[in-house]
């Protein structure tokens, strides 16, 4: 491991979701933790991050926010390089949305977080390239 | 040879209208329940049926009886049918009879009707003779079509009041549209039968609601379908963090054995209560008639990686019930083109019913081999064996068979039509051989396709 932790941003309106996933990336990597799209956009663009993690409901559109943030974060120049990972417990259907506004990965919950862990290192990775 | 009249063109333009609707509420029923209650309503209706001839069709114009065959089959057997599904649909146990209130009446006045000579003039519209048929059946028959159509009316208000306005119009317009064909056919054929048109008000109301009830029903359906989707949503969620924080504990404080065994029953608990509401989100997804109900994202996989990996959550559940569970793999284990989360839920749901339908110190074995543009993968236990008359149905949606239901092992009977849809969708397919008492083996095949460009 490099000097730095990796910064992380994890987007998600249930508390224990993000507990859950400071719990198991919190030692290997710096996670901040916002419950809606608005302060995802406003700590996205004020913070550097090398990573963004994005939930699909949450406030304040409720139904397709995670896609918004997505789409609104690869639009902007300052933000277009972080890779983002959606993670929703929406069905697999989703899938093509996510690829459509430029998501990097897409999970449903609940995953097999080894799988997730081995995607954030391998976005990492490519990102430091 | 009469030309075509109203009472034709009516008799088909309804016929045509009604076996649209009558095809529409049936597919959406016929894989309930209700069918029972349809076959015995079949029976009733062809009485009913039978008798609308004796006492209408009994006519030396050709062309009449023509017509008034068309009306039966086309115009009041679906009719008939609609009202019945929708009625045992939405109303209360205890108020079935109202589907059959209007085909018994029938019954009974033609009955009595047919023993009699003829009393309608079909060329003048005109009674004749003062028939008691006449005095006593038909006074009678209308008050109970007045009071058939006032329970219609009450059986579907209650269904209609729905607080989405715009649908609502929709509806309505809808129901328009069908309706007035409708009280076209009502106007002649009541006309026709008793000389004047008797209630055409009520009738009309009646047929109104009538419509907007089965539009209303479709829409019920559709609800409630999804209110069980947005559910599995609902039970899906508090899953993530508890599955994740379980993993957690168990890497990180690295646990004494006992707890770490405690660590393990959760965690492959979660794994069927997780594949649980899979199944459902995927039941619920094919009853809304989605335009791909599966939807399959194919991605290269290694398909013994993903055996492997079930057979690793559910091995110390099987020997915590005293069952062996065993995995070969024969071939080179090619990488192919499958959904592997779909895939997973397959056989998550074969190796979990093998599991709990073979008893403590049984066999369950995994086997995969490969052919040149097949891979199979059969699961088979010891287990307590599917007999030959339940073969055929256990694919069917919440299908148990009898001697498994003996066991007091719990199921949604969702597993296996699910299991079914998945390979299919895959373009595979699956068998089961089974003895009564010996065991079952479940086989599936699902076709290789090589990745491209990789």
């Amino acid at each position: 491991m490099d000097e730095k932790k990796a910064r992380i941003l994890v987007a998600d309106n249930d508390p224990s979701f993000l507990y859950a996933f400071e719990f198991i990336f919190g030692e290997d990597y710096e996670v901040f933790q916002v419950q809606d799209g608005l302060s995802a956009r406003a700590l996205a663009e004020q913070e550097s991050f090398d990573l963004i993690v994005l939930d699909v409901m949450m406030p304040p559109t409720g139904f397709d926010e995670g896609f918004q943030v997505c789409e609104y974060l690869k639009m902007n120049p300052k933000t277009n390089n972080i890779p983002v990972i959606i993670v929703t417990n929406r069905s697999e259907q989703d899938r093509t949305r996510a690829m459509e506004v430029g998501a990097e990965a897409y999970f449903t919950k609940p995953f097999n977080q080894s799988e997730l862990r081995q995607i954030i290192e391998n976005l990492l990775d490519q990102s430091r390239k | 040879m009469r030309s075509l009249n109203i009472y034709n063109i009516s008799a088909i333009v309804i016929c045509a209208m009604y076996i649209v609707f009558a095809y529409f509420t049936y597919t959406r029923h016929k894989k309930s329940a209700t069918i029972i209650k349809f076959a015995t309503f079949c029976v009733v209706y062809s009485i009913y049926c039978f008798s609308i001839f004796l006492l209408f069709g009994f006519n030396n114009n050709a062309v009449s009886i023509l017509s008034t065959i068309l009306i039966v089959i086309g115009a009041f057997v679906p009719t008939i049918l609609c009202d019945f599904l929708l009625t045992v649909a939405n109303v209360r146990k205890k108020e079935y009879w109202i589907a059959y209130i209007f085909p018994i009446v029938f019954i009974l006045v033609s009955i009595y009707h047919a023993t009699k000579s003829q009393i309608i003039d079909y060329g003048t519209h005109k009674f004749y003779s003062p028939n008691p048929v006449l005095v006593i059946g038909v006074p009678t028959l209308f008050l109970l079509l007045v009071i058939y159509t006032a329970l219609r009316f009450r059986v579907a208000y209650r269904t209609i009041r729905s607080p989405d306005r715009i649908k609502f119009l929709k509806r309505l317009f809808m129901g328009i549209y069908i309706v007035i064909p409708a009280a076209i056919f009502d106007i002649a054929f009541y006309t026709k039968i008793f000389g004047v048109f008797p209630f055409s008000l009520p009738m009309l109301i009646g047929y109104v609601y009538q419509i907007m009830h089965i539009l209303d029903l479709e829409s019920l359906n559709r609800q409630r379908t999804e209110y069980i989707m947005s559910l599995t949503h609902e039970l899906k969620s508090p899953l993530t963090p508890i599955q994740m924080l379980i993993n957690g504990l168990e890497s990180k404080i690295a646990p004494e054995p006992k707890t770490k065994e405690a660590l393990q029953v959760i965690a492959y608990e979660i794994e069927r209560y997780k594949n649980l509401i899979n199944n459902l989100y995927l039941i619920s997804n094919v009853e809304l008639d989605r335009p791909e109900p599966i939807k399959i994202n194919k991605e290269p996989i290694v398909l013994s990686r993903i055996v492997a990996d079930v057979i690793t959550i559910f091995r110390d559940g099987a020997g915590r019930k005293g069952i062996q569970l065993t995995h070969q793999s024969n071939g080179n284990n090619p990488t192919i083109l499958v959904d592997s989360d779909l895939v997973r839920q397959v056989l998550i749901n074969l190796i979990s019913n093998s599991i709990k339908y073979t008893m403590s110190g049984g066999k369950v074995n995994v086997d995969v081999s490969y052919s040149e543009k097949r891979v199979y993968v059969s699961v088979s236990d010891t287990g307590a064996g599917i007999p030959k008359k339940d073969q055929s149905t256990i694919f069917e949606k919440f299908y148990r068979a009898e001697n498994i239901k003996q066991t007091g092992e719990g199921g949604a009977g969702l597993g296996l039509s699910i299991t079914k849809m998945i390979v299919e969708a895959h373009g595979g397919k699956i068998f089961v051989e089974s003895k009564h008492g010996e065991g079952s083996k479940f086989t599936f095949y699902l076709p290789i396709e090589e990745p491209v460009g990789r």
